[in-house]
């Protein structure tokens, strides 16, 4: 990710009346907010059209960013109160989701590439798959901490909770991540005996 | 062993107090089951921080600002309220009908076949040079206020 500054200094051309210069913050963000409103959302299709939205509603608002925080953290919480506003409209089953067309639509699929390239990717698969499993705001927990580089505190201010909410509830999502993990590898041992 | 694996995780993504991380390292020397532990929740964290992002669509940028093309300028200022043009126009169409009222009050109804003749009022009391001047004032903040709000539109436009 670039620097603060960076964000900042796109931010202000942007406000100057240059609109092109937003492209590029599109580019530097819109893998990190794909990635969460995917785990959100747990469908693609729903995933773009929450990005997308996601990016106009910050473009209207960018005049408000204060700069408080990084631009990363004021865009992550307006992507998690869209995706929740979204979901909440869909009215989708937040539980644990079993059946496997509505599991997380992975991009990448294991290729026929050598063993540990194999392995390996299929344990980001496993794991990707146990992420989207769990309920979209453990979901997003999760994402912010390993994926979006956010803090304990920048996640707070994210997804509007305290600091120490945001401890338990890691450590909560953490767990559930687990128990997703052990029981999907447990049904591919049975599917292998 | 929950507690410890809460602060195991706090380890391992280093965000656990120099106190606790000496004790954890203790307890790892000398406890083969912890050390199980700690290697099982470094392999889950190390592949969580290795996990790739998902790519949007090709043509998730391009859609993006086809949209913002749409949208005006951001601006610290607020868009103007639908219901503040509404106050505004309702306001000046009031003021247009007491005129009206005003300029029948003084036309000459006694000249007509109709023998009619409006009550009295005393508009002396109502329209002074005080309310007037009020009256006036306000109406070139609403100008003013309305010129601006076209001329910020026009230059968005552009």
């Amino acid at each position: 990710m670039q620097n603060k500054e960076s964000d900042v200094e796109l931010i202000a051309q942007v406000l100057a009346g240059k609109q092109g210069a937003y492209a590029e913050l599109i580019k530097r963000h819109q893998r990190y907010v794909f990635t969460l409103a995917l785990r959100m959302a747990k469908n693609r299709e729903d995933a773009e059209e929450i990005a997308q939205d996601c990016f106009v509603k910050a473009y209207r608002s960018l005049a408000n960013f204060e700069q408080k925080s990084k631009f990363s953290t004021w865009l992550y919480r307006i992507v998690f109160t869209t995706a929740m506003t979204y979901l909440r409209k869909k009215k989708l089953e937040t539980d644990s989701i079993d059946e496997e067309d509505t599991q997380i639509q992975l991009a990448g699929a294991v290729s026929d590439l050598a063993a540990d390239c194999v392995e390996r990717q299929s344990k980001y698969v496993y794991l990707n798959r146990a992420i989207g499993q769990l309920l979209p705001d453990d979901a997003a927990i999760i994402t912010l901490f390993y994926q979006g580089e956010q803090s304990l505190e920048e996640i707070g201010k994210a997804l509007q909770m305290e600091q120490n909410t945001v401890k338990v509830k890691l450590h909560r999502a953490r767990q559930r991540l687990k128990v997703q993990l052990e029981s999907l590898l447990k049904e591919e041992v049975k599917e292998l005996i | 062993m929950k507690n410890i694996e809460e602060q195991m995780w706090k380890y391992v993504s280093g965000t656990c107090s120099a106190i606790e991380q000496e004790e954890l390292e203790q307890l790892m020397t000398h406890q083969p089951e912890y050390r199980a532990l700690f290697q099982e929740i470094s392999a889950t964290h190390l592949a969580l921080m290795q996990l790739e992002l998902e790519e949007p669509s090709m043509s998730f940028e391009r859609n993006v600002m086809e949209q913002i093309k749409l949208e005006p300028l951001p601006s610290r200022f607020p868009q103007v309220d639908q219901r503040i043009i509404r106050g505004i126009a309702g306001f000046f169409a009031l003021s247009i009908l007491s005129l009206l009222v005003y300029a029948f009050y003084l036309t000459d109804w006694t000249q007509a076949a109709l023998n009619f003749k409006m009550p009295e009022f005393n508009w002396d009391i109502h329209f002074n040079k005080t309310i007037l001047s009020a009256f006036l004032f306000i109406d070139m903040i609403l100008g003013l206020y309305f010129l601006d709000y076209l001329l910020r539109k026009k230059w968005q436009a552009k």
